[in-house]
Formats: C-alpha cells, structure tokens, sequence
C-alpha cells in the first residue's frame, strides 16, 4: 500500500491512526518525537508521533521521504 | 480577579517558534524554563502552561506543527521588565539556531474589554488565516503590549501574540503535560472529586457532551489523562464506557485531528 504521495505526504490524514502504525511499523527512519506534548497516537510506534512529521493542513508530511 | 499577597498584576506570557525540526529543544522546554526562573527568582506565582495550536498552510513557515505556549503568572508589575529580560535570555540561550522566536507579555487587566476581545480574535484569526508580522505589530502597539522577535525571521511574534489571546479567551487548548492521578480504591476506579484533587483540576467533563460530572462520579484510569482550558478552567475529559462509568480520553480522542 501506497503511504505517502511524491512529496512525502501521509495518503490517510490525520487521524488514521491504524494506517499511521502501521506505516512506521518497518520503518528505517522511525525516531520517537522527544516532545512528549507533540504525541498524538496512542500506539508508540506510529508516524504520528514521529519525529520527523511535520504537519500540514490536511495531514502531515514526512520530511525523511520527502528528502530522498 | 483574585491576585496573591505581593503580586498586583496578572500578566500571560506566550512563546513560539524558538525549536528547529531535531527537536533539540522545544517551545515547551524553553515556557518551562521561564515559567520556573520566574518562580525560583520569586518574580511571581505562575499557572500552569497551555499549548495553542496556530493554522497549518503552505505560507506560514512554521517548523513543524505551529503552536505556542503560554501561562499565566501574578507578578508585581514593577518587575515586569526583569522578567522580560530573563525571559529573552532563556530563549536566547535555548533556542535552536534556525529558530524565529517571539515573545509576547500582556496585563490583560490592563486593557479593556473591547481592547481584551481584539486580543481574542487575533488568535482566533490565526487558527484560520495567515497572519503578518505587522498585523501582530500593529495590534501590540495599540494595545500597549510587549511584543519582542529575537532572531531569525522573528515570525514567532505572530504565534506569541495569538497564543495570549487564546489563552485569554479561556476556551483553547491542551495544558502541557500528562496528568498523574492514582487510584486508591482496590477496583482501581477514582471520583471526579479525587482527580480534582491529585491534578489541581476544576472539573472533569463529558468529552461527547461537555457535561460536568458530579463530585461522586467514578472514573476508569486510561492509559493517558490530559487537561484541556475550557470555560476559563482546567478540565479533565472523560468518555462513557462500556461498564456504564467513565473513562479518561486517550491521546487520539484529545489530539487527533488537529
């Protein structure tokens, strides 16, 4: 299944939190946001509490895929 | 307004934009930091910090979530410059290199009502469209508010500013940390007076209907309690179960969907 967009864009939102851990589950970028206040997902591993997701309007872009 | 012996004035203070997308520090951090000099340097009693989340868009070049921190500190207002003062040299010190810090310190007692209501809709106006640096300016000036940029772009003056008028508005965001309540009672569920207690809460409310629950109301313990600012309180959001009590929001249920 299709993740992210081309520009590294979360295809599911911002609340697909299922699809959101399921996406980080084998990721190699995966690194735990240390801003606990910045967590919204119940699951640990999960891209919306990644470090490196930064949020846009209607969902959140990864900013590891969107580099490579 | 109730101000504690030696304190005469309430001020908010709000921070933003001072972390880089590492997170080798935090907006979070660097409020805490000021919230505690202020405490520790006996500069005034502060509350508890709030996190306002600001507007995501493509224009705004925020780091990566765009929210401000903001709380609410009595202080004698002769000192309100020492503390203006110690609070850009935390985030001087602290912030990430690639940050655009402002910071905002307002007496919303000082001001009045119509002037206190402009200060609401900027925030509120920066949840839903892209500010400028001049609006937030502009307004501060009229206002007679301190407003500082230190560094960078200085966009951060922009969140600083609407983060005190959502704070002031009582009704915006989440206070910052995760709330410790033990259960005494051997079924491990707590009353709402209890939680009140243990967290320094007003209130713990229906999340669905906004219901204030009665003192003797049992709660089941989540994996997670969080307090929200509404109706000028801190309040503890609990949903219905399945056992016909209660239990306490998750992190998804409070923060999904930003």
């Amino acid at each position: 299944m299709q993740y992210f967009n081309r520009s590294g864009e979360f295809n599911f939102g911002k609340s697909d939190f299922i699809k959101g851990a399921i996406a980080a589950k084998d990721c190699q970028f995966f690194e735990h946001d240390n801003d606990e206040e910045e967590e919204i997902s119940d699951t640990e591993r999960s891209c919306y509490n990644c470090l490196f997701r930064r949020w846009t309007a209607d969902s959140f872009q990864c900013v590891k895929i969107k580099d490579k | 307004m109730l101000i504690m012996g030696g304190y005469n004035v309430k001020v908010l203070i709000c921070v933003d934009d001072t972390d880089s997308l590492d997170k080798s520090t935090s907006t979070g951090k660097i409020t805490g930091d000021i919230k505690r000099t202020i405490e520790e340097n006996n500069l005034g009693v502060c509350e508890d910090i709030t996190r306002h989340q600001l507007l995501l868009h493509p224009d705004i070049p925020y780091t990566s979530h765009n929210s401000s921190m903001c709380f609410a500190a009595e202080i004698d207002q002769k000192n309100s410059d020492e503390i203006i003062s110690r609070a850009v040299d935390i985030i001087i010190n602290g912030m990430a290199d690639e940050a655009d810090p402002g910071l905002c310190l307002c007496s919303p007692q000082l001001i009045n009502k119509n002037d206190q209501q402009k200060l609401i809709n900027f925030g509120q106006s920066a949840q839903k469209e892209v500010l400028t640096k001049k609006d937030a300016y502009d307004l501060a000036e009229v206002l007679h508010i301190h407003l500082s940029e230190h560094g960078g772009t200085g966009q951060g003056i922009i969140g600083a500013l609407a983060g005190v008028g959502l704070r002031l508005s009582g009704n915006d965001g989440t206070y910052k940390g995760k709330l410790q309540i033990t259960a005494s009672r051997d079924d491990g569920l707590v009353s709402v007076d209890e939680i009140c207690c243990q967290t320094h809460c007003d209130e713990v409310r229906d999340f669905s209907g906004n219901m204030s629950l009665p003192k003797d109301q049992l709660i089941e313990l989540g994996s997670y309690a969080k307090a929200v600012l509404r109706d000028n309180k801190k309040i503890v959001l609990v949903i219905p179960d399945d056992n016909g009590t209660y239990i306490t929001c998750s992190k998804e249920q409070i923060r999904g969907g930003r």
